[in-house]
């Protein structure tokens, strides 16, 4: 299915039949692996858009786009509750912090402990 | 209920990672929710803020969400990697119910040799397990928090531990993981 159509179907069936139209932007590497922003626009203030973005991210998990909300009335929410509404995107979309094909969790918490001791990577031990 | 090592929380946040369907059996395989310690966020703050620091690509799509939402540019530059690293954790824990096996903060005593010395309760234990099965103090902390604070099988994905699995046995410590891959 289209993500255009497939993000504004979702959207607009959890805003009760408040989205008002939808575009697309392309991504590029290593973003295009989970397909292009669809941006759906929601006849709602901030707050209800977010709320609305959070259920829909949830639906739109691996559906191959990245599902994002504007809205069309006001702007009541502050930055700090906009960052952790973003955040709760990403977590619900299964979009991680950061892509690295070559990242391995037992090895980075290794390295991580072998830096206390300066031995990771040919750091320098600290001298003083 | 079980205590997860950072190497098994990271890789179940990550989907992505090649070790989150070992971690992912772990965990099915014990019972009660999942708990870490301020020790295991510590360690994978650390982590995550670094990698987000070198691979910026998901970091750079927050701050276009924002940009686009009227968050004025002075903002996004307080975005820091770290905060964007410990919001993720933390929502993700909300969503996976996991919870924190919290430091009572007690402050007691460290025998050293005919000293005392004044330590929390936690790095107190991780003091005599690291002497006692030749860990390293960051390793020892995991186990001081399983050991008396919060009791219940330490599930890791790291062999290194599971190397020590029957010394630690000895103490009444469960660890759970990969098989030691050490020579005998």
């Amino acid at each position: 299915m289209d993500p255009g159509f497939e993000a504004y179907r979702i959207v607009n069936e959890i805003s009760g039949g408040r989205a008002t139209n939808f575009r697309m932007i392309s991504t590029k590497p290593p973003l295009d692996s989970f397909g292009p922003r669809v941006v759906v626009e929601v006849d709602a203030d901030a707050r209800e858009a977010l709320e609305i973005w959070v259920r829909a991210a949830r639906e739109a998990r691996g559906k191959g786009f990245i599902l994002e909300v504007r809205w069309t009335r006001e702007m009541n929410v502050s930055a700090e509750e906009l960052i952790r509404y973003a955040v709760r995107a990403l977590v619900e979309m299964e979009i991680p912090l950061f892509i690295d094909p070559d990242f391995d969790s037992v090895e980075a918490v290794r390295e991580a402990r072998r830096r206390i001791r300066g031995e990771a990577r040919g750091d320098a031990p600290c001298h003083t | 209920m079980p205590y997860l090592d950072t190497s098994v929380l990271i890789s179940l946040i990550l989907p992505k990672d090649p070790n989150r369907e070992h971690a992912e059996r772990l965990v099915r395989e014990v019972l009660g929710s999942l708990r870490i310690s301020a020790w295991t966020l510590a360690e994978a703050l650390g982590v995550l803020s670094r990698q987000v620091k070198r691979r910026s690509e998901v970091r750079e799509l927050v701050e276009e969400w924002l940009e686009e939402s009227g968050i004025p540019p002075s903002y996004l530059s307080d975005l820091s990697d770290e905060k964007l690293a410990s919001e993720y954790i933390d929502l993700w824990m909300v969503k996976r119910n996991i919870n924190v096996c919290n430091d009572p903060i007690i402050v007691d005593t460290l025998a050293v040799g005919v000293h005392d010395v004044r330590a929390f309760w936690a790095i107190r234990d991780a003091a005599e397990l690291a002497a006692r099965l030749g860990l390293s103090a960051a390793d020892a902390m995991h186990l001081a928090y399983v050991w008396r604070l919060c009791p219940g099988p330490f599930i890791t994905l790291d062999s290194d531990f599971t190397c020590i699995a029957e010394q630690a046995r000895s103490l009444g410590i469960e660890v759970r993981g990969p098989p030691c891959k050490r020579d005998p």
